[in-house]
């Protein structure tokens, strides 16, 4: 990947971290807030494939793991699990279609809170499954696909010299394939 | 894939316990922890910077020119407020730390916050150099905050007492029952506590204070924990009911910016 390709996802990820450790926490509505590591991961896993994006999710979970959470591993399952589902539609879309982003965010949401409810309740923590599906997980949720939807716009118009760069490589592969 | 998450799950167990922090990640911590405090402080301003700009809905806005000087000066008074309040902060805490007598502490900022509702855990901006250890109590002028859960280099982790995982001793001032404080899960941000074994019989109302008892090695005696909202009681239609009492915690956890780490006694060597 090229090195101005790696800084802007470097600057991308440490506003996310920032977003979800500093500003999120203070303003929010009523503790509902958008998860901005995970519209990251999902908006770059659809830009870069599985193996990558599962790789980013990896990394990314265990740096807000190490840095602020008490339990090292849940928040990089969550993403990475999300990095990798979302690979599976790379280069199968249309690049203007945003549903796909939204759908990726939607079920990466959904999946890393229910890891986080089910660690949380190991934990001791007593509260009605529904209650809290209807109050926080769907939210949440949503508003995580909200952020996905400009997050994924913005990284695919930075990454978009290194999508054509792969297309061609497809291409050129695809053809040298044929003609053997 | 399976593979990894089922190391990645055996890793969060693991890491759920009581531990000591590896050298990976106290570098990790050390590394972020000036761009943390930095980012932390800004966002404090911008925050207010945005509050006071919407709040003048009296500004002239016709006038172009007006408007780009109101702004100028909304942000450098939303500076100097932001300044004002963290004076006006850490005079209070400096008070309130004076009261606890014989105790060695250190100041440190808030520099950031788990992710999500379901753990109540931040990170501050001291550790080892500044002589913080595991399970150092944790304070604000307002009352009981937790205790440090991991240190690094040059951060710790706090785990609050609104955690689901945490329980203090705790002791209602007015009675002098001694019980047990537990966290209160929520998904919204009233997080709450629960009071556990009281002695049975207990005499409890709305609006006693309960403190720390100072039955544990962890927190000294008689710092606020909070207030009692609701007193449940168990009866003959609820039998099961096992919790005395719902506390209202006395720390805005919402807003917490600043801490207090007590790290001694004065006079005793660590």
């Amino acid at each position: 990947m090229k090195r101005f390709s790696l800084a802007f996802l470097a600057a991308a990820a440490l506003a996310a971290l920032y977003l979800d450790s500093v500003f999120f926490p203070k303003v929010n509505l009523g503790g509902i807030r958008p998860d901005a590591l995970l519209a990251l991961v999902a908006a770059m896993s659809l830009l870069m494939g599985s193996t990558k994006g599962a790789v980013l999710g990896l990394a990314l979970g265990l740096v807000a793991d190490v840095l602020y959470a008490r339990m090292v591993g849940l928040t990089a399952i969550g993403c990475m699990v999300c990095g990798a589902a979302g690979g599976f539609f790379y280069q199968k879309y249309y690049a203007d279609n945003l549903v796909f982003p939204a759908l990726i965010a939607a079920a990466g949401a959904l999946f890393k809170e229910h890891v986080m409810a089910l660690a949380a309740r190991l934990s001791g923590a007593d509260f009605s499954y529904f209650h809290v599906l209807g109050s926080y997980i769907l939210p949440c949720m949503l508003m995580t696909v909200a952020l996905s939807i400009p997050v994924h716009a913005l990284m695919k118009r930075l990454y978009a010299g290194q999508i054509r760069t792969e297309k061609r490589a497809m291409r050129d592969r695809a053809e040298t394939g044929g003609a053997s | 894939m399976l593979a990894a998450v089922l190391l990645l799950g055996a890793l969060a167990f693991a890491t759920s316990a009581d531990r000591s922090v590896t050298w990976i990640e106290s570098a990790a911590g050390s590394v972020a922890q000036p761009v943390q405090t930095f980012a932390a402080k800004a966002s404090n301003a911008i925050i207010a910077f945005f509050q006071r700009v919407f709040k003048t809905t009296d500004a002239d806005k016709e006038l172009e020119q007006l408007k780009v000087r109101l702004a100028r000066f909304e942000a450098a008074e939303a500076e100097n407020e932001r300044l004002r309040a963290e004076n006006e902060r850490l005079k209070e805490l400096l008070n309130y730390v004076e009261t606890l007598g014989d105790y060695e502490y250190v100041t440190a900022s808030v520099i950031g916050n788990n992710q999500g509702v379901w753990f109540e855990t931040f990170t501050i901006n001291a550790g080892r150099n500044k002589g913080i250890e595991k399970d150092m109590c944790v304070i604000s002028s307002a009352g009981l905050v937790g205790r440090v859960s991991d240190v690094g280099a040059t951060w710790s982790k706090v785990t609050s007492i609104i955690d689901v995982s945490s329980e203090v001793s705790v002791m209602v001032e007015r009675t002098r029952d001694v019980g047990i404080a537990h966290g209160l899960f929520s998904a919204t941000d009233a997080r709450k506590i629960e009071l556990y074994y009281l002695p049975s019989g207990y005499d409890l109302v709305p609006g006693d204070i309960v403190v720390t008892s100072g039955m544990s090695d962890i927190f000294p005696k008689g710092i606020l924990v909070g207030t009692v909202s609701e007193v449940e009681r168990q009866t003959a239609d609820n039998p099961s009911l096992t919790r005395n009492a719902i506390i209202v915690p006395a720390v805005d956890f919402g807003h917490l910016e600043e801490v207090v780490v007590i790290v001694g006694s004065a006079g005793r060597e660590n």
